[in-house]
């Protein structure tokens, strides 16, 4: 059993992280997500709640953000860090990196002509380094293994 | 005649939710919902919230006719779901709706597929909702590809 930390923005991002929870069955996880609200969709795992930021929203929030995100990897240490997007999960995983966590990011399947912003960012420190589009595959390029559909 | 109407909960989308209490104002008969996010809008003809739980968001979903939203994933895969047809209009990155294209992108991957009816101005709202009310509604991309990432993810996870 590995503790793993999954992180999503809201919307897309969340519903695409739950169509993968099976992949923590038998495993320690707990969820980080942008809204309230998204506890009870995860209940009875463990769930923090971080302030949703992006390019256009709230930027002034990312070091407030960035203290929260630690204060999560330091108490829970996880073996590894997997998420779905966007700039949230993206710093998530930065610092898990830091933290010397395993990484895994998933490019939405929204992303359908280019990696997202934040995934193009996040090359640097994923382990596994995934888009769900194969046309998107290449060998210096991000990974295809599947989607969420 | 029930809409739901829902533009995700991040960057405003001020210009559907003007042209659907436009449309809301036209069809009295209709009974319209609206998730409109965090804006200063103040719809006058259809209910509205910044935002819905996931529970309610579903129920919006299963009791509605027709769903109007913005092209999000988390929408159109909700409007599978429950079989019901989407009217989709695309935030536009010039408009500061969005951070960058990958809506239009969503919805060119997604024009010809039945249950969805994408429009990229507001004109077109009235005629798509008309069409779309009574029609089917898209069901799940099922490609068989879900379960192959799951089992690669378990597999990373795992070595």
């Amino acid at each position: 059993m590995k503790k793993i930390l999954a992180v999503a923005s809201g919307g897309g991002h969340w519903t695409e992280l739950m169509r993968l929870r099976e992949v923590f069955n038998g495993h320690d996880v707990v969820f980080v997500g942008v809204k309230p609200f998204y506890r009870s969709d995860v209940d009875p795992h463990r769930f923090y709640r971080v302030l949703d930021v992006s390019r256009l929203y709230n930027r002034i929030s990312i070091p407030l953000l960035i203290g929260k995100l630690l204060f999560i990897l330091i108490k829970e240490r996880p073996a590894i860090v997997i998420t779905t997007g966007a700039l949230p999960g993206m710093l998530a995983l930065l610092l898990g990196k830091m933290l010397g966590t395993r990484t895994v990011w998933i490019d939405s399947i929204a992303n359908v002509e280019e990696m997202s912003l934040s995934g193009r960012m996040a090359k640097k420190f994923a382990d596994l380094w995934l888009t769900q589009w194969p046309h998107l595959a290449d060998a210096d390029g991000p990974t295809y293994l599947g989607s969420i559909l | 005649m029930k809409v739901f109407v829902t533009v995700g909960s991040m960057l405003p989308f001020d210009r559907l939710v003007c042209a659907m209490d436009a449309w809301a104002k036209e069809h009295p008969e209709a009974q319209v919902h609206a998730q409109i996010g965090e804006t200063s809008l103040r719809p006058s003809n259809m209910e509205y919230y910044a935002m819905i739980s996931p529970p309610d968001y579903r129920d919006h979903i299963a009791a509605c006719d027709v769903v109007v939203s913005h092209a999000g994933i988390g929408t159109i895969l909700a409007a599978m779901e429950y079989n019901k047809p989407l009217v989709m209009v695309p935030r536009q990155p010039e408009l500061y709706e969005v951070t960058n294209n990958h809506q239009f992108a969503t919805a060119k991957w997604l024009e010809d597929r039945p249950g969805i009816h994408i429009i990229y101005s507001d004109d077109e709202l009235a005629e798509a909702i008309s069409k779309s009310i009574g029609s089917d509604g898209g069901s799940i991309i099922e490609t068989g590809s879900r379960d192959k990432l799951i089992d690669a993810l378990r597999q990373f996870i795992s070595s």
